[in-house]
């Protein structure tokens, strides 16, 4: 195997300043005495990020390590997602140590450092092994991040539950890399691709495998349960951090295996992701009906945004990937932007934990109540804000597909979901509260989601030009 | 790119939403003074705005007009903005209601007035823009956009029930528009355009039609409201501040019936023709179903609520009457209906701001104290009865014509709810205005105010000029009408495969 070393380093430029700045700052914790050691990690942490961002964008695209790494225009795509929803999340984690003294270990910017490393390999993985690599990079992180409250005993329940059945669909993953690697010889995806997957019925097995063990990770139903628990029991920053980034790196891996990997297997794919979708979408409306407190509430969307982004790859290998990328970098910014308006929502020195505390807001603080009613308006998908644009591409993908009947099935589990955002909505507006709550940062990402939410409608070919764009160049 | 006179128009109320929003004044006096104003001023001049649209419209001409074209989402789905004679009446309604909803919430919000008024310019934006979009998905964003200001206006304004009622409002509504959603990806992708000039050209398969015309119906039923999908109105309405019933009575609804006339009717013309039995049932039930319902109510915004059904009845008969000067009253129809539901609604916000109730046995004697009051509310509520000489009774007798032309036993049951609109009508009037003054309630009453007055004169004016002269409306709206129905009367011909008569022959013109 002989490859060019040079320009296969440049392929991984961001991964290795992510893994550099983890093993900078991993002695830098140690030594680092006084006060506000975790804060300077923490500022530290998010120049990383940053750099790794410029790197992301400024990267071109190719294979590397002999087809180890693969960098195409969708993965660059996901990575500069990916970082730009780390760096994010990163904050949210930091404005979390800002008032929350338990948390404030120096380890966390270490942890959240390699675990974007991790997804930012995931998704320019070229193979199969360094897929794995980079999925329990992250997830190994993510399950002491979960924990990073130690004191607290739902922490501790959140990395437990996160912990065993993250290793249980690790484990289904690798069994379904076994059988591909037993059916084919190869791990690496330009490879893989040549076989034709319906001829061989190990090949099919292990594809299914694959595709089942990862939807863990995005939590589609009915790989959903560890996600409720795993919201609630982590600190809002490290909830905010797990909503966004992992997701969008775990859609990232399914548009390159499922188009690029298994292209030829899409009459079997195409109605498991169809019905894990649809699955979800009513799932995660349902489900959310039933919650009071906001981070369960999030994670039931969550659950259900998976779903309608899935929904976007039913239009098969032929159609393009535009539907699910779009989806997913409306769906971080959604996400992003209501876990920081929760997160700067203090009642009594708590981050507010239930929805019937948001009563009222409207009345003490107006313009954190409109912030909020502009994401929740736009996660129900209710135009002219982003939320509906992402729901509308996705949409238009299916009905590529001729699936009439998922699209409505889908399409009215989004009229019940719209039921519980606009309740928050409702109770922000409608009613009153006697509690009064505190506004403190992060209210200006709050902010800046919202802002970019609802100018989307003035501009949305800026986004969809160059997804479209990215979609098309597929290899 | 150049801005057009449409999209001035369209997005005046926006600018003036964002004008609001930034200005601010450590006295909340002057703030809500400047809120109201600038409100005030903004709604004026989009008015002055769609005048100057209708003086640069050639009503003789064919198709769109003032047409804007700009890039939006991609290379199909654009921003385009146009308007034909239909969607120009309609404007002229929404900028005329508009100045007056500010009037009439002029004393009656006292809370957040500021947000009200922003709410309220919004909408106004997405009205309009809803009736200028040329483009498909433009359409379909400012239709459901609208379901926002209005769900804050019910649920922040309203009243005791009102969060009950805009749930009501929102899911009904949102559930109705999101399989037209997916009907209109599928056109989409068919006609390879979401221009609605290429839509209406395009001929979609008739097996095909069917599903789609079904779920256009779905949420332009809801929006309507058409029995038995219509339970939304009434809640809705009883709760809504006065304003908002204005709103919702004068325009949201109108955006229904204008859904059937744009895209229904010419675009999926024989599934219309295969389905207008069913559409007459539902309407006939509403008229007659209505107008008794209305009797039965106490409270005098829910008894307009069910008039409100009725009326829309006799729209959807004339609409689907497949004759020229069916839709064409039906479309007058909602113009006038507008006007005096609107009126009504502001005449019921008149003495609920006094007496806090809306009981019509609370009342009876009005007419000493409030001689002015009575007046409006003797004309509009004759007008809403269909009395000649108003403006109500052009769109009704037009749409009964076509109509019976069409199902003469269907129209005949129809007509016997203009009747009972005459029964409920009158005996509201009874109940309220006249008969003896007993009440110690209505004895304090202090009659309308110049800016009441203000308001309501506008609105009695027009009901009278378009009753006598209801040229103004079916002139505009004769050419783009005709061309609309234009799909539907070639296939009907085609079916019948009879010698086409001249509609317009002994119609309403001439």
């Amino acid at each position: 195997m002989s490859f060019d070393l040079y320009h296969s380093m440049t392929l991984i430029i961001p991964e290795i300043i992510l893994c550099l700045g983890a093993l900078i700052l991993l002695p830098l914790g140690a030594f680092l005495q006084g006060p506000r050691a975790w804060s300077l990690m923490g500022y530290l942490c998010l120049f990383f990020f940053g750099l790794a961002l410029i790197a992301a964008m400024s990267s071109g695209t190719g294979v590397g390590f002999g087809g180890q790494v693969a960098v195409t225009s969708i993965s660059s795509f996901f990575r500069q997602l990916v970082m730009v929803f780390g760096l994010a999340g990163a904050y949210l984690i930091h404005a979390d140590l800002e008032r929350d003294h338990d948390l404030r270990r120096t380890e966390t910017s270490v942890l959240v450092l390699l675990s974007v490393c991790g997804m930012s390999l995931m998704v320019s993985s070229g193979s199969l092994m360094t897929l794995y690599m980079g999925l329990e990079l992250q997830s190994l992180s993510l399950y002491v991040l979960a924990a990073t409250k130690r004191d607290s005993l739902k922490a501790s329940e959140a990395g437990l539950k996160y912990f065993v059945l993250g290793a249980l669909s690790s484990g289904i993953l690798l069994y379904g890399i076994s059988f591909v690697y037993g059916a084919t010889g190869s791990f690496t995806y330009s490879n893989i691709a040549t076989v034709q997957v319906l001829e061989d019925n190990m090949l099919v097995l292990g594809m299914c495998l694959v595709i089942l063990g990862l939807a863990f990770k995005v939590s589609l139903v009915p790989f959903h349960m560890w996600t409720p628990d795993v919201y609630e029991g982590a600190p809002i920053g490290v909830t905010a951090f797990f909503a966004a980034a992992p997701k969008i790196a775990a859609i990232g891996v399914f548009a390159v295996l499922l188009r690029e990997v298994f292209p030829t297997g899409s009459e079997i794919w195409v109605p498991i992701v169809g019905v894990l979708a649809v699955a979800s979408t009513w799932w995660g409306a349902l489900g959310a009906m039933r919650q009071q407190n906001l981070k369960r509430i999030l994670a039931y969307s969550s659950i259900a945004n998976m779903g309608f982004c899935f929904l976007g790859f039913l239009n098969g290998v032929d159609g393009s990937s535009a539907a699910v990328i779009t989806y997913a970098a409306i769906y971080g910014v959604m996400t992003i932007g209501t876990f920081a308006a929760i997160s700067s929502l203090q009642f009594d020195g708590r981050v507010v934990q239930d929805r019937e505390q948001l009563n009222g807001l409207a009345l003490t603080h107006p313009r954190m109540a409109l912030v909020l009613a502009i994401l929740m308006f736009s996660l129900a998908g209710i135009p002219p804000l982003a939320g509906f644009f992402a729901k509308f591409y996705v949409f238009m993908a299916v009905l590529e597909s001729g699936l009439i009947g998922l699209a409505v099935l889908a399409i009215l589990a989004s009229v019940l979901g719209s039921f519980y955002y606009l309740r928050i909505v409702v109770g922000m507006y409608m009613y009153q509260n006697d509690d009064q709550l505190v506004v403190s940062q992060p209210k200006m990402v709050a902010a800046l989601g919202a802002i970019l939410v609802s100018i989307m409608a003035f501009a949305p070919w800026v986004l969809f030009d160059s997804v479209d764009a990215i979609a098309k160049i597929v290899p | 790119m150049d801005v057009g006179l449409l999209s001035t128009m369209t997005f005046l109320p926006l600018a003036g939403a964002l004008l609001i929003m930034l200005i601010g004044s450590n006295d909340e006096e002057t703030d809500v003074r400047n809120a109201k104003r600038t409100a005030l001023w903004t709604t004026l001049a989009t008015l002055f705005v769609s005048i100057a649209v209708l003086f640069s419209f050639d009503m003789s001409q064919k198709g769109f007009q003032l047409v804007e074209e700009a890039s939006w989402i991609n290379g199909f789905i654009k921003y385009r903005m146009g308007v034909d004679g239909i969607s120009l009446g309609l404007i002229l309604l929404t900028t005329v209601l508009m100045p007056v909803c500010i009037l009439m919430s002029w004393t009656s919000i006292t809370t957040r007035v500021k947000d009200f008024m922003i709410a309220f310019l919004l909408l106004e934006t997405l009205v309009i823009g809803v009736f200028c979009a040329l483009d498909i998905v433009l359409f379909y964003l400012l239709f459901e956009g609208s379901l926002i200001p209005m769900f804050l206006i019910i649920g922040v304004w309203g009243g005791t029930r009102r969060i009950y009622a805009t749930y009501k409002f929102f899911l009904y509504t949102l559930a109705g528009s999101v399989l037209m959603l997916l009907a209109m990806i599928y056109m989409i992708a068919d006609a390879g355009s979401a221009d609605i000039r290429v839509l209406l050209q395009h001929d979609f398969d008739a097996n095909i039609q069917t599903w789609l015309w079904l779920a256009f119906f779905a949420s332009f039923a809801v929006k309507m409201p058409f029995f038995p999908v219509h339970t939304w109105l009434p809640a809705a309405h009883v709760e809504a501040p006065t304003s908002g019933s204005i709103i919702l009575a004068g325009i949201l609804l109108k955006m229904g019936g204008y859904g059937l006339l744009r895209f229904s009717l010419p675009m999926f013309p024989e599934a219309s023709i295969d389905l207008a039995p069913l559409v007459q049932w539902i309407c006939v039930i509403a008229v007659i179903y209505g107008s008794i319902i209305a009797f039965a109510q106490d409270d005098i915004k829910k008894l307009i609520a069910y008039s409100s059904v009725a009326h829309m009845g006799v729209v959807g008969l004339g609409l689907f009457s497949g004759y020229i000067e069916g839709v064409q009253g039906a479309y007058f129809l909602m113009i006038s209906h507008g006007i005096i539901s609107g009126a009504l609604f502001a005449c019921v916000g008149v003495i609920y701001e006094r007496a806090h109730t809306r009981d019509l046995h609370a009342f009876g004697g009005v007419l000493r104290v409030m001689p002015v009051f009575a007046i409006m509310m003797m004309l509009f509520t004759m007008a809403n009865i269909g009395l000649p000489g108003t403006a109500g009774f052009v769109g009704e007798f037009l749409s009964l014509a076509g109509s019976f032309k069409m199902n003469p036993n269907l129209t005949a049951l129809a007509a016997l709810g203009m009747i009972l609109s005459a029964v409920y009508g009158l005996w509201l009037y009874r109940k309220v205005v006249v008969g003896a003054l007993e009440n110690d309630l209505v004895k304090g009453l202090k009659d309308m105010n110049a800016r009441e007055i203000m308001a309501l004169l506008p609105l009695a004016f027009l009901t009278l000029l378009l009753g006598f002269y209801p040229s103004l409306v079916l002139d505009l709206s004769d050419v783009a009408v005709t061309q609309m129905l234009e799909p539907v009367r070639s296939h009907l011909v085609e079916a019948n495969n009879i010698v086409e008569v001249v509609v317009r022959e002994g119609g309403y013109n001439k």
